[in-house]
């Protein structure tokens, strides 16, 4: 489908040659056939990468950890939190 | 100090165990965004009644109405001019759901809990779906128990049940609002926690409402989930499900709820609208095929539950508004065979300074004397009788007869019972004060005093009632039936008072 063509891939600073290789070889196990990595630049992201795939959304971001982190903190750590 | 202790050291666990993982979510596409219905591409796995969420905030949460081949329809909770074309879409796999709980009592909320007022944010500990199913019959008990209004001609006539469904029906200005108000307020120290709905109103109004309610003292056993002719048409379309959720939460710990819609005729305005919008044929009036099903799935859901379920009762009071008194339109016509019984209140007789202005011809409760105490069963039975003679009396004495002592005396007094059976908006009575002026009009003890005095009667007698027979107050609160003895009692006090009365006037 026309979707699968273009994958983008949102990072915090660009990408080296090896680590595109990398990318595109472990995605490869999952889409079938040939496809085009879109390379995106977005330094709120801190680290990791997040994958875009049609209707998909892959995301391995530290922010988005940090975040997750956070809000596990708030729920968890402390005793009583009044709401957002 | 060593709270913050405890929280340091939680923290430092929380981060050493942490397991990083990826995120894998489906993403949908806003294709296009209208007046608060967006279609969305993608999400192919979504259903229907699930909660979406917009935008790369994912800020504004809508929720799927429609499926179509290759997108979604959807409503938009919240600010809809910040999605566009092209934004993001999130799925949630849950239905819509609204916090729930007493952190909301004495609160005004929008549909989705979140707070109007300025008395900081809600933090609630329950949630409730916002659809649910009714009760099933299994799961019901009669209506038995009384929920009293506070207002005479009401609670002698058309009485409430809790789990009851009574609708308020009129047109404009014509006092159904106040009914339902006042009916909020008498329920203070009675343990029944009220939810006031306000469909599209205005904001002047809301605020007027919230004013009332506090001025009471009812503010502080009652939820307010507003929405405003300013809201988007899918909040309006919501507001009464979310009321209806929050009081369920309440109903299902065994609790009393009292829940007010008002009004359902603006809230079927927005239906239309919202379906107009998803294109959905239009039917009658252009209202879509489900207007009945909208309105029938809410109301169902107020009910008496068994002791099985732990016994707790919603009660409801859905407001209809009419055009020049037709109540054999579309919507009205739908909402009575729903409901069991209405209140039925005329530009006519609110004009005449008859207030309420409820036409007791036309008024009905469904459940009638399952729902009253026997004592107040008693008094009342000849009061309907009395009016409804008194009326048939008047047509025929408009026309200037000559009349015999015999029918102007029913006259006489037919005049003096609807004189008390009036009465001034947010002054609720207690039960055994109404009983005594019921009693008072029926047996007769107001056709000695002048008809311009009635009120000043009814002034002096409930004060004299508070101040010297209290006991006699609690009897008859408490007791099961109208025994002679009791009986006898009240005529005494009656005769009495009489006495002191007339003699003042001369």
């Amino acid at each position: 489908m026309r979707d699968r063509e273009k994958v983008k891939v949102i990072t915090p600073f660009p990408l080296t040659d090896e680590q595109k290789d990398i990318l595109y070889s472990k995605l490869s196990r999952i889409i079938r056939g040939p496809f085009l990595l879109e390379e995106e630049i977005d330094p709120s992201l801190i680290g990791g990468v997040v994958i875009l795939w049609g209707e998909i959304l892959i995301d391995c971001s530290v922010k988005t950890q940090l975040e997750r982190l956070k809000e596990r903190i708030l729920r968890e750590g402390i005793p009583h939190v009044h709401g957002r | 100090m060593s709270m913050v202790g405890d929280i340091l050291k939680k923290t430092r666990d929380i981060i050493t165990t942490y397991r990083p993982e990826p995120e894998i979510e489906e993403i949908g596409e806003v294709l296009e965004v209208q007046d608060g219905v967006a279609r969305v591409r993608g999400l192919r796995k979504a259903m229907i009644g699930e909660t979406l969420l917009f935008g790369s905030r994912k800020a504004v949460r809508g929720q799927v109405l429609g499926l179509e081949r290759e997108s979604l329809q959807c409503i938009l909770f919240g600010d809809y001019t910040t999605i566009h074309a092209g934004d993001q879409v999130f799925r949630t796999r849950t239905i819509l759901e609204v916090p729930a709980g007493e952190e909301l009592l004495g609160r005004v909320v929008n549909p989705l809990g979140e707070p109007l007022d300025d008395k900081g944010p809600i933090t609630c500990r329950g949630k409730r779906p916002v659809f649910f199913p009714a009760p099933q019959v299994i799961d019901r008990a009669p209506v038995q128990r009384p929920l009293l209004s506070g207002i005479k001609i009401i609670d002698a006539m058309i009485p409430l049940g809790k789990g009851q469904r009574e609708l308020i029906i009129g047109d404009r200005r014509t006092g159904k609002t106040t009914i339902a108000l006042d009916t909020i307020i008498n329920q203070r120290g009675k343990g029944v926690i009220c939810i006031y709905v306000a469909i599209g109103q205005r904001l002047a109004n809301i605020t007027q409402v919230v004013e009332i309610l506090r001025k009471f003292q009812a503010l502080e056993y009652t939820t307010i989930v507003a929405t405003s002719s300013e809201d988007p048409p899918a909040l309006v379309y919501l507001a009464p499900y979310a009321g209806c959720a929050m009081g369920e939460y309440f109903m299902y710990q065994g609790e009393d709820v009292l829940i007010v819609y008002d009004d359902l005729t603006k809230h079927a305005v927005a239906y239309r609208s919202l379906s107009l919008l998803l294109r959905r044929p239009p039917g009658r009036e252009s209202y879509p095929g489900d207007i009945f099903y909208i309105h029938s799935s809410l109301l169902e859901r107020g009910a008496q539950l068994a002791e099985s379920r732990g016994g707790g009762s919603m009660t409801a009071l859905p407001i209809v508004e009419t055009q020049e008194g037709d109540i054999a339109s579309y919507i009205p016509t739908n909402i009575i065979s729903i409901t069991d019984g209405q209140i039925y209140l005329e530009t006519g007789l609110f004009n005449k300074g008859f207030l309420p202005a409820i036409n007791i011809g036309l008024s009905v409760s469904r459940v009638g004397g399952e729902a009253q105490t026997n004592i107040m069963k008693k008094v009342a039975r000849r009061l309907r009788l009395d009016l409804a003679q008194y009326f048939e009396l008047e047509e025929f004495a408009r026309f200037g007869a000559d009349l015999d002592e015999l029918t102007r005396q029913q006259l006489e007094h037919g005049k003096r019972v609807l004189a008390l059976m009036t009465q001034t908006s947010f002054t609720p009575l207690p039960l055994s004060i109404e009983i005594m002026e019921v009693f008072a009009a029926t047996q007769r003890f107001l056709d000695p005093v002048p008809l311009d005095r009635v009120k000043e009667w009814e002034r002096a007698f409930v004060a004299h009632l508070r101040e010297e027979h209290t006991d006699l107050l609690e009897r008859l609160e408490k007791e099961r039936d109208l025994t002679h003895d009791l009986e006898e009692e009240m005529r005494r006090v009656l005769a009495n008072f009489n006495e002191r009365f007339l003699q003042e006037a001369v």
